[in-house]
């Protein structure tokens, strides 16, 4: 009952390494939904969190309902231009920017004008990582002018785990060219030397 | 004459330990493992390293 030591040393290595990989796996599942501390880390650093700016006695202040994001989950931006006495400021034109920091893209963006000076943006996070929301305010009305307000929000959005079905779709996308492959490519390697071979003993015998 | 024959096939079947479907099953199996491990296991130690290389890949969901 001899058997190949070397197929059995690779065999042995192969389950090790696959119990690792269970092992890794079955520990995963356990941290599922905990998961992006380290980029969380990394982001913490520079993050402008105003909910006001002044300028020239102008105030552009907003509030965030709820304070944080959830993927799914809409967010309620509301806000408003006063003036140096407190007074709402009527016709402003606001510019909203919903802006991606991961991959520095703008996901929303749109102008309105509020006759009475007050905004109310309902935004969807469509990606579990900080947005930047930026708000521009300016006057819509050339009569009674202020100048313009800038305003930049950075957004926690808490991250969303992916449903594991849709995980284990895409892991069968990646291993269907695999198993094709296998599938394909074990009879044709094992056919190629066995023709070789025939033609060989052909060439024997007509010669 | 009969024994040895026996003993020799038994030898040969001892030898050929796996089927040919078997070993191509278990080497697919082996790479959905690791490529579960790369890209879609929720582990941080090795999620979070591979985070750019999820997201350049595009078809996997990340967060």
């Amino acid at each position: 009952m001899s058997r190949n030591p070397v197929a059995m040393l690779i065999a042995g290595l192969a389950a090790i390494v696959a119990i690792a990989l269970l092992v890794v796996a079955f520990l995963g599942e356990g941290q599922r939904g905990g998961a992006h501390v380290a980029e969380e880390h990394e982001a913490a650093a520079p993050a402008p969190r105003q909910n006001n700016v002044t300028s020239g006695g102008y105030r552009l202040a907003i509030s965030l309902s709820p304070d944080a994001g959830v993927v799914g989950e809409v967010v309620t931006i509301t806000g408003r231009v006063t003036d140096a006495s407190g007074q709402p400021v009527r016709n402003v034109r606001y510019e909203l920017i919903s802006h991606h920091l991961e991959d520095d893209v703008p996901i929303f963006r749109s102008t309105i004008v509020a006759p009475d000076g007050t905004f109310s943006w309902g935004n969807q996070f469509w990606d579990g990582t900080e947005h930047e929301l930026r708000i521009t305010a300016s006057s819509a009305d050339p009569a009674a002018s202020f100048p313009q307000l800038r305003l930049v929000r950075v957004v926690d959005v808490e991250p969303l785990p992916p449903p594991v079905g849709v995980q284990v779709r895409a892991l069968l996308w990646l291993l269907l060219p695999v198993a094709l492959g296998t599938a394909i490519g074990i009879p044709l390697g094992l056919r190629a030397p066995a023709r070789r071979v025939t033609n060989l003993r052909q060439t024997t015998a007509t010669a | 004459m009969a024994a040895t024959f026996a003993t020799r096939t038994m030898t040969r079947t001892a030898n050929i330990s796996i089927s040919l479907v078997l070993q191509a099953v278990i080497f697919v199996t082996m790479v959905g493992l690791v490529l579960w491990t790369m890209l879609f296991t929720p582990y941080g130690n090795i999620h979070d390293p591979l985070h750019a290389l999820r997201h350049a890949l595009y078809i996997i969901p990340c967060h």
